[in-house]
């Protein structure tokens, strides 16, 4: 432990940044302030507090997390200071975990004084309940996103000598791997379009994962899961390369542009990757979007353009000299064929997924279809969402679900999609994407299905009053048994010509809803002959 | 006693310490000087362990220093280039070597703070450059430890506070046994104080020698003999820096004083005047010797 942390030094450190500490803590709480003030509540229907808008505390956190980490680690960009650490009698371990102590340190009380304010805002002023799970939730996630951030900043410092490549690296660090694994993604789907995005590899350790992104643009980026977990281990394990790293480092390292060719090898590249990786997208592209073959074209041409002037101007900035420079340029050959060997990388790996389809519908054991897709449930008169959560073993429902997994792509009537579990024979158990058009027959099931009918419309627990008619609500209710999801829906909803003919209304108690109110139910002839006939007899001038 | 062997260092092409081997006696004082760029500064960091050799060894009694904390709380060095951050005072820097430092003595800092004349709680961007460095060797001293590296510690102090310094110093060379290293470029400065000297030249050591030895084995010669000669007249003695005109020539010659007047008076010469060197003509004449000149001028600058 000795060699490895000191508390005179770890108090040093946090001492060291204490004046940005202490303007960033002011600011976190007052900007805070001022946005929880003014944002409106994402509520619960029990009135309580489900999400809060934290936009102002993610821009804060961006901004100042990165900054306090370098203003603790800038020693190792000049070089007096960085020979007056490194001369210190401390093992170079124990010098950077006590000054990473402090920065976390920091960290911890800025997260925690920015949801602190929001919290109390919230509860005291505009008087919303902010649940605890909420509130910790927040405060786990935003704490996580900083620690990711921190991470990224002191690693990027330790390959880089000046504070400019040092914010280049930085950025590397934080910015390519989403990037890169949606790239990944993308042209995984590209090879092999059936991959069910939200049950795949690619929802645990995909783009949506990576902090920030989770946080600013996932609608589930505060659930505390394996994504959070993910997270805070990348952050653990960058940090301990970065400890690597400090004690690898030489002091005379200081201001020079990028320590170690491997770095500089990464960092000159990384960019100029992702936009040659853009252009190669827009070329592949263009075979299929041959309508704007022209414009993709172009931007394709521009993408690489950008690449060969990024990678210019960086080894500009670094070597000073463009003799230099020009040498250096034959090293473009070597991202373009990286380039190459990543989409390669998502060739191969489309192919695992190809190897374990199903070779018919024979092999599929049962299917469970699920639909997140919010265009799927608001166009589709399936409504896959709300029914087909449960495995199926009907070979029909099997049989639809595989032609339609191997419906040819490209079918612009298919715009409908749904992520199926196929439980296999063989023993494996796969999520595939299955695009759907609205005259399925997986739509015909669902419709003639009574067992999807009684989860989805179940026979209502009905307060019973002394005056209503017993007979009445035990025929409907003997009748209404024996209806298919199609029917009882009908008979709920009003369905085809609801308006023209008889219906009931039972004071139901469901889950779900407030007791008291009153549910109705039209009564078809061709399903409810009985209760229909009950109904005619009490009132015949209805429609007939 | 501190020793260096073989040791190497470069910094890409360039090689900065070459096959540098150096024995530093506990409580001597050694000197080291050298031309611009010889090295000087990059060794003080080897030594210091700030940087890493990529041959050789340094050992403090026996124990390498690299990564070696029992060794380095035993070691301050003070650097030409100064880490005193402006937004820092003498207050602030002592706890921070308070906190690396487990020797370090405050009540020391205060005293010599308050000799010196400088306010430890005033910022360093109010200090002179020689206050700067004042400070610098107060906070050195205060750490009182068993091997000082000081590189041109003393350029940019005043003569008054040179003096203190030197003697603060001895005194713990005196009482604890204290180890000095420093470098200057000042070769008078290094004469009055320093033990034994080195003489370091583009990574290599040129010349390693007792101050006393040194004074005792270089002399400035000149002598005269008729008729034409050349510097083969002079096989068997140890010259350098050979100049003749006309009939009289003036050479360095190393070696005993009287075996050099013995040799050069059975030559018969119309003259000879054999002269001791001064520490700083040694050195210029070692130097000019390797090719370290400004040369001649043709253009008035």
């Amino acid at each position: 432990m000795k060699n490895l942390f000191s508390f005179d030094l770890y108090k040093e450190g946090f001492k060291k940044v204490r004046i940005l500490g202490t303007c960033f803590l002011i600011a976190m709480v007052l900007l805070n302030l001022a946005g929880a003030l003014i944002s409106e509540k994402r509520g619960g229907v029990d009135g309580s507090v489900t999400a809060v808008e934290y936009t102002v505390l993610s821009i804060l956190l961006v901004a100042f997390v990165p900054v306090l980490t370098y203003s603790a680690f800038s020693f190792i960009n000049n070089r007096a200071a960085s020979d007056f650490y490194h001369a210190l009698p401390q093992k170079r371990n124990c010098v950077f975990l006590s000054f990473m102590a402090a920065v976390v340190t920091w960290i911890v009380l800025l997260v925690f004084a920015g949801n602190l304010t929001s919290y109390l805002c919230w509860e005291l002023i505009k008087g919303a309940h902010v649940p605890f799970s909420v509130a910790a939730s927040t405060f786990l996630c935003y704490g996580t996103m900083s620690l990711v951030f921190s991470a990224c900043t002191v690693l990027g410092m330790m390959f880089a000598g000046t504070p400019t490549s040092a914010v280049f690296a930085t950025n590397v660090l934080i910015w390519a791997p989403p990037f890169l694994a949606y790239f990944f993604q993308v042209w995984v789907e590209r090879f092999y379009p059936q991959v069910a995005q939200w049950h795949s590899v690619f929802n645990h350790v995909g783009y949506s994962q990576f902090m920030p992104i989770r946080i600013l643009f996932s609608e589930d980026g505060f659930a505390i899961d394996f994504g959070l977990l993910l997270n805070l281990l990348a952050a653990a394990v960058l940090i301990v390369l970065a400890c690597r790293a400090y004690a690898n480092r030489k002091s005379e390292s200081a201001t020079h542009s990028v320590v170690g060719k491997v770095p500089r090898h990464i960092i000159r590249g990384a960019f100029p990757f992702l936009l040659l990786l853009a252009a190669f997208n827009r070329l592949y592209e263009a075979k299929d979007y041959k309508w704007n073959a022209d414009g993709l074209y172009l931007g394709a041409v521009v993408c690489a353009a950008a690449a060969l002037l990024l990678f210019f101007l960086y080894e500009l900035n670094s070597t000073a000299s463009i003799k230099r420079t020009l040498r250096a340029m034959p090293w473009f050959l070597t991202v373009a064929a990286a380039v190459a060997v990543f989409v390669g990388g998502a060739f191969l790996t489309s192919l695992c997924f190809d190897l374990t389809d199903p070779d018919s519908a024979e092999d599929i054991e049962c299917v469970t279809v699920t639909c997140e897709d919010y265009y799927s449930r608001k166009y589709s008169g399936i409504t896959v969402s709300a029914l087909l959560d449960f495995p199926i073993t009907d070979e029909g429902v099997i049989h639809s679900v595989y032609k339609d997994f191997t419906a040819t792509e490209g079918d612009y009537n298919r715009s409908l999609y749904c992520d199926v579990k196929m439980e296999l024979r063989n023993g494996l158990t796969i999520w595939r994407r299955v695009r759907v058009t609205e005259s399925s027959a997986l739509e015909e099931y669902v419709n003639a299905s009574h067992e999807i009918g009684k989860r989805e419309y179940p026979i209502p627990t009905r307060e019973i009053n002394k005056n209503e008619d017993a007979q009445l609500w035990e025929t409907f209710k003997a009748e209404y048994d024996t209806l298919t999801y199609g029917q009882r829906k009908a008979a709920a909803e009003g369905g085809k010509e609801g308006y023209r003919t008889y219906y009931v209304d039972f004071k139901a108690i469901y889950s779900g809803y407030d007791p008291g109110i009153t549910q109705r139910y039209y009564v078809y002839p061709e399903n409810m002959p009985k209760t229909y006939k009950m109904l005619k007899e009490k009132e015949p001038y209805l429609y007939d | 006693m501190i020793e260096i062997k073989n040791l190497t260092k470069g910094f890409g092409e360039n090689i900065a310490v070459k096959d540098v081997s150096l024995t530093v006696q506990k409580g001597s004082m050694f000197g080291l000087v050298g031309s611009n760029g010889a090295g000087k500064s990059t060794l003080f960091r080897l030594l210091a362990g700030i940087y890493k050799p990529d041959g050789g060894s340094i050992t403090y009694g026996g124990a390498p220093v690299w990564e070696n904390t029992a060794v380095k709380e035993k070691i301050i060095f003070v650097s030409d280039d100064l880490y005193l951050p402006f937004s820092q005072s003498i207050r602030s820097m002592g706890k921070l070597y308070k906190a690396a430092y487990k020797s370090f003595d405050k009540e020391r800092l205060d005293s010599l703070v308050s000799v010196l004349r400088l306010n430890p709680k005033a910022t360093f961007n109010t200090f002179s450059k020689g206050m700067r460095r004042q400070a610098a060797i107060a906070l050195a001293l205060s750490v009182r430890p068993d091997y000082l590296l000081l590189d041109e510690t003393f350029d940019g102090l005043d003569i008054v506070m040179r003096g203190f310094i030197k003697q603060v110093i001895y005194e713990d060379m005196a009482e604890r046994g204290t180890t000095v290293l420093l470098s200057s470029h000042s070769l008078k400065e290094l004469e009055d104080c320093a033990d034994r000297i080195a003489l370091l030249h583009r990574g290599e050591i040129v010349m390693d020698s007792d101050l006393a030895d040194a004074a005792f084995s270089f002399f400035k010669v000149q002598v005269a003999f008729e008729g034409t000669y050349g510097e083969s007249r002079f096989e068997g003695l140890k010259i350098r820096d050979y100049k003749q005109n006309g009939k009289v020539a003036s050479f360095i010659a190393e070696g005993d004083r009287g075996d050099i007047e013995a040799r050069l008076g059975e030559m018969n010469p119309l003259l000879l005047d054999v002269l001791p060197l001064s520490l700083e003509e040694l050195f210029v004449c070692s130097l000019e010797a390797m090719g370290y000149t400004y040369g001649e001028r043709e253009t008035k600058i």
